[in-house]
């Protein structure tokens, strides 16, 4: 009997090996534990209809299973459901089943399918002609926001994880660099008293500068060009490279001038020291003039501004 | 255009006086604004177009930010990295007629009342806002934007680390949180004597009404850019309650105060009425054109500064649009001639509408049109 050779089902138990009614370990695990005592005869049932044997479908069970879930618009919902099936109607049902398509109404049309599978695949960051309130660093993996200075990357968007690793990586060699460098520092200090190593606030603006630098010097916009002109990247550079750092006033204890500790030169502005003081009133110095008469007052004004 | 160029200094803030139509200041630091001295500048523009410096104070420390005293026309406040505010008569020489000084760490910006004239608010690194009156050397009052509820919550549990930006790396400035504590703008409304606005290197934009007592807490506060630094908010000057904001996530957001009544709430953010998207890297001023409702200029770390039309405002009223619909995202002009960080922006008040000044750490001061 091949009345059900078009089957979808059929053809989905042919194709993925999966036996309907031999039920695998998990379902037995679960049959076992749920102890149903009727599981036997309905998998009996299942299998047979599954493999079309014979028009043994009478358990209303079997009714509610597939066709609750595909049924939405056959046309024989209304015979699926009764339960009152008799053998003969089951072929009219198998009938319908297999002519049976699914056709969603509500479904957009064809073209607009595609123009919005176009729109997709343009990307998140192409949102012209969509009103996108959404913002944009919402849309960023929350482990880029942890690198500092990222907002210096116009490239936000694109910063791959490879980039990323690399400038982990970057990262991992500056730290044993500075670790040699320390060690080296170490070292030299038993001979050479002069080459101080950084202080604090020297390494904290060499490793700032490190990061603008890099972030900046790698972008890839119509920026780029001017920052390759950039004095202030420039000076990162060399803050970086440990060529000019930060120089302080031993009268002021604070950093005023950036030099280079090779050579002691100072780099860019020299700097003056400004004096903290305030212009005093100039109506100070006129004095106390109660008890004068106004031309006495004017005289003493007059007298003493001249 | 006009060009000046301070040879040696870094532009931080730019400022047209309010009673003469040809007289600038320009705040600015030496190296960057990283170590060494700051100048005060004041610019004339001459007859013939040529930029002449009439006047220039040197300080100790870099200066970030300047605003011209709305009831004299000599007096320039400027904000300076040492933690002081000092208050220059321009016809004088070499020191300051006041030094205000209560901040722990460097000042960002500082704004006078254009309503109460004899009052001006600074904002600083150390977190605080303060409010000053001309005559007295203490502040009247400060106010902690970042010790709210919501902020703290915030950088307790939230996995958004703000950023850091290379503002000015001075010595105490290297640490670890970054600028999370940081108020980089305060400005009073333009509309309201008692309203102040500050933005956050928590993110957070802030409003206080000066009336109410509330132990230096805001009456509102919201996440204005998604955990990212805001650098910059400013009033609008015809709409009272539509303010603007910019940040290190590149964007510039329109805001409808009226939409963001329940911020302190938590859970509760508004949703801006606009966005604006165009900048390559952070925004780092937005100001509000004097003479449209709809205009309003930017500075950026990509070297740029834009005028934009606001597009969900047509002039008379509300258009439900924002600037994404537009192919060039409703910019209007883009001002490519600094070679360095644009910071300091201001429209002029004065001739045909439009002029602009802008400096950045080129140390170049331009002066140009906008909106041609």
């Amino acid at each position: 009997m091949s009345v059900c050779q078009t089957n979808p089902l059929n053809t989905l138990v042919s194709k993925s090996g999966y036996r309907f009614g031999q039920p695998n370990q998990h379902q037995q695990s679960i049959a076992q534990q749920q102890s149903r005592p009727r599981n036997n005869a309905l998998d009996h049932q299942f299998s047979q209809f599954t493999g079309a044997s014979g028009p043994s479908f009478a358990h209303p069970q079997h009714q509610q299973l597939p066709m609750a879930a595909v049924v939405a618009n056959a046309t024989t919902a209304a015979s699926t459901t009764s339960n009152t099936a008799t053998a003969s109607d089951h072929h009219v049902w198998i009938d319908q089943f297999a002519n049976m398509q699914v056709h969603d109404k509500t479904e957009f049309p064809t073209d607009y399918k595609q123009m919005y599978s176009q729109y997709e695949a343009r990307g998140a960051s192409y949102s012209m002609g969509a009103p996108v309130m959404v913002s944009h660093s919402q849309m960023f993996p929350r482990h880029q926001q942890s690198l500092m200075v990222n907002q210096l990357e116009s490239q936000a968007y694109a910063s791959s994880s490879a980039k990323l690793d690399e400038q982990f990586a970057e990262l991992e060699r500056q730290v044993q660099d500075d670790e040699k460098e320390q060690q080296q520092d170490k070292d030299d200090d038993f001979h050479l008293k002069e080459t101080s190593p950084l202080d604090e606030d020297q390494r904290q603006l060499k490793e700032a500068a490190q990061s603008i630098y890099t972030t900046l010097s790698d972008k890839s916009s119509t920026t780029s060009s001017k920052f390759s002109n950039s004095k202030f990247l420039g000076l990162m550079r060399n803050i970086s490279d440990g060529v000019i750092t930060l120089k302080k006033n031993p009268d002021e204890d604070k950093y005023t001038e950036l030099y280079s500790p090779s050579t002691g030169e100072t780099f860019g502005e020299e700097y003056f020291p400004v004096q903290d003081s305030v212009l005093g009133d100039p109506l100070d110095s006129i004095g106390d003039l109660s008890n004068m008469s106004s031309s006495e007052a004017a005289a003493k004004v007059y007298h003493n501004s001249v | 255009m006009l060009k000046y160029h301070m040879k040696g200094y870094s532009g931080y803030g730019v400022a047209y006086s309010p009673f003469y139509d040809n007289k600038l200041a320009v705040a600015s630091g030496s190296n960057f604004g990283l170590v060494g001295n700051g100048k005060l500048i004041i610019l004339d523009i001459m007859p013939n177009g040529q930029l002449v410096e009439s006047n220039s104070f040197l300080t100790q420390d870099g200066l970030f930010d300047l605003a011209w005293n709305e009831s004299h026309e000599n007096q320039c406040l400027v904000a300076q990295g040492d933690g002081s505010l000092r208050l220059f008569d321009i016809k004088l020489k070499d020191y300051p007629i006041a030094i205000y000084k209560e901040h722990q760490r460097e000042v960002f910006s500082c704004n006078w009342n254009m309503i109460q004239k004899q009052m001006f608010v600074s904002s600083s690194w150390d977190g605080k806002v303060k409010l000053w009156s001309l005559m007295r050397p203490q502040s009247l009052m400060t106010m902690s934007p970042n010790d709210t509820n919501a902020a703290s919550t915030l950088s307790r549990t939230s996995a958004v680390a703000p950023v850091r930006v290379p503002m000015s790396n001075q010595k105490e400035h290297q640490h670890a949180d970054g600028n999370k504590e940081c108020i980089y703008q305060a400005t009073f409304s333009p509309h309201d004597p008692n309203l102040v606005l500050c933005s956050s290197g928590n993110s957070f934009i802030s409003l206080y009404d000066l009336r109410v007592p509330n132990n230096g807490l805001p009456q509102h506060q919201f996440l204005g850019h998604g955990g990212f630094e805001a650098l910059t908010c400013d009033f609008n000057k015809y709409r009272p309650h539509i303010i603007a904001t910019g940040g290190v996530d590149k964007m510039i957001k329109v805001w409808d105060l009226r939409m963001c009544r329940k911020m302190l709430s938590q859970g509760h953010q508004p949703i801006n009425i606009n966005e604006i998207q165009g900048h390559e890297l952070a925004v780092r001023k937005v100001t509000w054109s004097p003479h449209h409702s709809n205009m309003l200029l930017s500075t950026s770390y990509d070297m740029t500064c834009r005028v934009w039309t606001d597009l969900s405002d047509d002039g008379h009223g509300l258009t439900g649009k924002t600037n994404s619909i537009d192919p060039a995202h409703g910019c209007r002009f883009i001002f490519m001639e600094h070679s360095e960080f644009v910071f300091g922006a201001d429209w002029s008040l004065w001739g045909t509408p439009g002029f602009v000044a802008s400096t950045g750490w080129d140390g170049q001061v331009c002066i140009w049109n906008g909106i041609r």
